[in-house]
């Protein structure tokens, strides 16, 4: 099941251009005799882009050799400046040379396999590909880049914190750690199983991002502390960028995840890659809050435009900080205007000083509840099934706890924190994860993805 | 093996010219892992020297008076389940025996035992004297010997020189040991006994690479000093369970525990005083284990803390000396006093002994392979607290696998491992091969993914395969063993297929609060079983249990595909592309051979196995695709 596959990657019959793409062993030396002339690309190195010549007419060639590739195989697209017939005719011609036609979702079937990326992000690419809207494309792109809807984050860093209370109070019998004791557990379960209950039904509440961009001295870290203080919680997902902080709050009746980025226009080596990570962790959001401090000039900098310029964000509210500093009419032109200029709706500018961010609470939740901003639900299906396996085992833990079987509520818990987190590990392919979940995963897939 | 009379067994121990001087097996240090070590080889066949500062220090617990607890008193049954001897010693030595975690359920539960720390140690030094092809020497070694990147035996101090196939290392804190008592530091290995400083050199020159850990101990205090009317008693278990499965009973005399607790002003005399305390001084550089940390670091890791729980334990029936749990330290002995004098009961102790912290050479664990030879000189063997183990059951457990394989290779029979899934025995070695350890490595629970599965009541059902391999239990017990297990499995059988009002009674027996005693007696079928009541709650445990050890199960042999996927020795992890350089590093080191223990070490993540598997996968398309 590991050879070369070949599809159309993009709508058929629709725009003008198409691409045909390659995956698997001798995937380059294949599309190089789909060319007029092989040469320039069959010696092409690992990442590169090559122009090329198909019957006759120019054509863009993209390699990637193993592993530096999505699917981690060798791989190669071949854009096409039309599509229609033609496209289906090249890809006749891979096909009769040696190509099998790939099956949906098979490219990023084999992504996961081959450990690029975990399965919640493979849902994600379908949730992205199949978006029918900026809210819902947001929410895939935030399952693929590995965030964690908020209440199942809270719920993994409850079950976590459980545990391992539980497993010290079994190994260390005689200290005195808070003995944790049935009833404990039963209520810490049973509040797990609300959370668990709030990830949604039909589809898993994406729940609402915000991203708190800004320059350095801003105090946007402040003021992301202040709001994370009241569910003070700053987690850990497997697979989730490290350079941000993130913290769950309950606002409007939905659960908030905020996303601070912490490091934006730091000088050095290290700036590029920052950036990066910030513009898609601003492109995911669906709410952003644009700190300025009020005694800065330039209130927002060139890189935090040029990451603003990234968000695709309903929502934008402005937060002028330092107010005790200086007058904030300034800052929040500044501002305003930079939001304008990225094609950011404004909601609302706020004046904060240190040690107070009701005027920002009340902001959110303003937006929240306006209507006007709406967050993605996710269909996703290894999350759903992740969710009620833990729920089945939560409940099955409650109720040892409460025979007194507390080593078998030890290791119903450590069962389930390793079944909500699977789906955010990335190279989980092997072993664990069953064929049928995942051909109920893949088979949603339309073909070339 | 049917060995002549040797002359050596006529001769006295402590002999400085040996005319016999060379051997099947040597041992190095008669602790507990060299005690263990010794006897299975001894009684495996090989001839063995034991080879041990003195003799009459055998065994000796330099720290807790105490054998078994949470973890650790699974691997004493483990170990006696296996043929080794420390629960007999315990069960003949033993004066104070709770079982802990009784209220938390079966997996959980271990037994525990304060001993008579002289009567203990006398135990193995008669065993040590009167044990075919055991030769005690009380000598010190202070290189090993080597040909050609050959081990070849050892010279001691006194000039003696031995050989032998193989050599087992078991010298505790003593490689390198360096006492500290506030400001003052000296070599030594424990209290009163020297250090051994010479070996350390001996074994760098081999190319063996060395660490540094360190323990403490708290002091002893004389017994009729301390007031019991401030502390609470804690009285020992009415029916001990015994930890061997050869003891029946234990009928022995036995002696309360106390049960005091630091105070603020304790508090504040350490706080007054840390900048006095070696660790915080910066003279002692190494790491201290985590959980067992000294009464200063407590006091800093946990300021909010009011009170700190005091154990004080009897070193034996007749001893003069009680140990306090919980107050080991480094700090002056004159802030010693005046921290011990502000706890209840403790206002006019008399010190016995002082605190003590020891810093100690170890040999990092990368070396280390799962048969208990060192990888840098083959017949070489390493065990106990020199592989950075704390604990006397850790050690044992070493030395019995140790000695056991020690006895094999000289005798040119293939080495035993023993399998992670099949007892805490495994996932200790596992652990300490799949490890860079850092700081001192001690058993819990929770470090066995399948602790369901390791009761304490069922090691010797669990390991008596394995046992007979081993060869050290007689065959009528392994007998016994063998026909318990099938006692089981026919009884399990008898459960699902009698009904009681409706319901079979492997069913009724896992709803909560069920007596098993009440169906065993109101059932014919069950009753003509004949089981004893011991072990019909132990039958019980095992059918509750079934459902989520059937769970544990097929998870594990999803993975099992992959467990025992070989790694070949020289494989070149930076060649391997898609690697993360951390993992790189980290495998190059350890050195893993098989993809299971690969996935087991720190920080490798499922993505690397992946990458690897892709790459072995294209080196052998046709192996365990």
């Amino acid at each position: 099941m590991n050879g070369l596959i070949a599809a159309i990657s993009t709508v058929p019959h629709a725009g003008g251009r198409s691409i045909v793409r390659l995956s698997g062993p001798g995937a380059v030396d294949a599309a190089a005799a789909l060319l007029d002339d092989a040469g320039a690309v069959l010696n092409a190195p690992a990442f590169s882009s090559i122009e090329a010549r198909l019957d006759g007419l120019a054509v863009d060639v993209f390699v990637f050799r193993s592993p530096a590739s999505y699917t981690r195989e060798d791989l190669a697209e071949i854009h096409l400046p039309a599509g229609g017939h033609w496209a289906d005719d090249v890809l006749g011609r891979a096909v009769r040379a040696g190509a099998r036609l790939a099956e949906p979702g098979e490219f990023t079937r084999r992504a996961f396999q081959n450990g690029r990326i975990s399965l919640a992000a493979a849902e994600g690419v379908l949730a992205l590909v199949s978006a029918r809207g900026k809210a819902a494309a947001r929410a895939g792109l935030r399952l693929l880049s590995g965030h964690a809807p908020p209440a199942l984050r809270l719920a993994l860093d409850d079950l976590r914190r459980l545990h391992a209370d539980l497993a010290a109070s079994l190994d260390f019998p005689e200290e005195d750690i808070d003995i944790i004791g049935p009833q404990t557990l039963i209520e810490s379960l049973a509040r797990i199983r609300v959370l668990l209950g709030r990830t949604g039904g039909g589809g898993i509440d994406g729940g609402a991002s915000v991203v708190f961009l800004g320059d350095v001295n801003a105090g946007k870290t402040t003021l992301f502390n202040r709001l994370a203080a009241r569910d003070a919680i700053v987690s850990e997902i497997p697979g989730t960028t490290r350079d941000a902080l993130y913290a769950v709050l309950r606002l409007a009746g939905r659960d908030v995840t905020l996303v601070d980025l912490p490091g934006l226009a730091a000088a050095g080596d290290f700036a590029p890659l920052t950036a990066r990570l910030a513009a898609r962790e601003a492109s995911s959001a669906d709410m952003v809050l644009l700190c300025a401090p009020a005694d800065a000039s330039p209130a927002v900098s060139v890189e935090t435009r040029s990451v603003l310029a990234h968000a695709g964000a309903d929502a934008l509210i402005v937060v002028v900080t330092k107010c005790d500093l200086a007058g904030s009419a300034a800052a929040a032109d500044s501002a305003r205007e930079a939001a304008r200029d990225a094609g950011l709706r404004v909601f609302r500018t706020v004046d904060s000083k240190p040690g107070d961010s009701r005027a920002v609470l009340a902001a959110l939740t303003d937006a929240l509840s306006s209507g006007r901003f709406e967050p993605g639900l996710v269909a996703s299906v290894a999350l759903q099934r992740a969710v009620a396996e833990t729920l089945r085992l939560v409940t099955e833990a409650s109720d040892s706890a409460a025979a007194g079987g507390l080593d078998i509520c030890s290791s119903l818990l450590n069962r389930a924190v390793i079944v909500l987190e699977e789906p955010f590990i990335q190279g989980s392919g092997h072993g664990s994860v069953n064929e049928a979940l995942l051909h109920d995963i893949f088979s949603r897939f339309c073909v070339g993805k | 093996m049917q060995p002549p009379p040797r002359m050596i067994d006529y001769l006295p121990h402590g002999l400085r010219e040996i005319r016999v001087n060379d051997f099947d097996v040597i041992v190095i240090g008669a602790g507990h892992a060299g005690c263990e070590a010794a006897l299975a080889s001894a009684r495996l066949g090989a001839e063995t020297l034991l080879i041990t500062m003195d003799v009459s220090a055998a065994a000796r617990m330099s720290c807790n008076p105490a054998i078994g607890g949470i973890a650790k008193g699974h691997i004493v049954r483990e170990v006696d389940a296996l043929g080794g001897e420390m629960a007999r010693a315990i069960d003949a030595t033993g004066i104070h025996f709770r079982m802990l975690n009784t209220t938390k359920g079966p997996a959980v539960q271990s037994p525990r035992a304060q001993a008579d720390k002289a009567l203990y140690s006398a135990y193995f030094a008669r065993l040590l004297a009167n044990t075919p092809r055991l030769t005690a020497v009380g000598d010190t070694v202070s290189a090993l010997l080597a040909e050609d990147g050959a081990l070849k035996g050892v010279r001691t101090l006194s000039g003696s020189e031995y050989t032998a196939r193989s050599v087992v290392l078991t010298t505790g804190t003593f490689l390198g040991g360096v006492l500290h008592v506030g400001d003052d530091n000296f070599p030594g290995g424990r209290l009163d006994e020297p250090s051994a400083p010479a070996l350390s050199a001996s074994l760098t020159a081999l190319g063996i690479e060395l660490g540094r850990l360190k323990t403490g101990t708290p002091a002893r205090l004389l017994r009729s000093s301390l007031d019991y009317s401030r502390m609470d008693v804690q009285h020992p278990d009415p029916l001990p369970q015994p930890f061997s499965f050869d003891t029946s009973a234990i009928d022995r005399p036995s002696v309360p525990c106390y049960i005091t607790h630091t105070t603020a002003e304790t508090h504040r005399i350490i706080r007054d005083n840390l900048h006095r305390a070696p660790l915080y001084t910066g003279r002692i550089t190494s790491t201290g284990p985590r959980y067992c940390p000294s009464i200063e670091t407590k006091i800093v890791r946990f300021p909010d803390r009011t009170s700190h729980t005091v154990f004080v334990e009897p070193e034996g029936i007749d001893s003069q000396e009680m140990y306090p749990n919980g107050i080991s330290t480094s700090l002056p002995r004159d802030v010693q006093l005046d921290m011990l004098r502000s706890i209840p009961g403790l206002e006019d102790a008399v010190v016995l002994k002082w605190a003590y912290a020891v810093e100690y050479d170890f040999v990092r664990t990368h070396q280390l392979s799962p048969t208990m030879q060192c990888r840098r000189l083959p017949g070489l063997f390493l065990a106990g607290q020199i592989n950075g183990t704390s604990g006397y059951e850790e050690a044992a457990a070493q030395g019995l696998l140790a000695g056991i394989n020690a006895a094999r290779l000289a005798a040119a029979a293939n080495l035993l491992e023993i399998p992670r899934a099949s007892s805490y025995i495994g996932v200790l070695v596992d652990d300490l091969v799949t490890h860079d350890i850092a700081e001192p490595y001690r058993m819990f629970t929770s470090r066995a993914e399948n602790r369901l599965a390791l009761r304490h009541d069922n090691a010797d059902r669990r390991l008596v395969d394995l046992a007979a391999a081993i060869g050290l239990l007689p065959a009528g017990r392994i007998r016994r063993t063998r026909r318990k297990a099938e006692r089981f499995s026919g009884a399990a059988e008898t459960c699902r297929r009698t009904f009681i009002g409706g319901r079979s009674v492997d069913r009724l027996l896992r709803r909560p609060g069920a007596d098993p005693a009440e169906f065993f007696a109101s059932s014919p079928e069950l009753r003509s079983l004949g089981l004893p009541p011991n072990e019909i709650s132990e039958l019980a445990v095992d059918l509750r249990y079934e459902g989520y050890l059937k769970r544990e199960e097929t998870s594990a042999r999803r993975s099992e595909r992959m467990e025992n996927f070989p790694l070949p020795a020289g494989l070149d992890y930076a060649r391997i592309p898609g690697l993360r350089s951390e993992t790189v590093e980290k495998l190059a080191l350890l050195r893993p051979d098989t993809l299971g223990r690969a996935r087991r070490v720190p920080g490798v993540t499922p993505a690397d196995i992946t990458v690897l598997e892709i790459y072995l996968q294209s080196l052998w398309p046709h192996r365990a695709g």
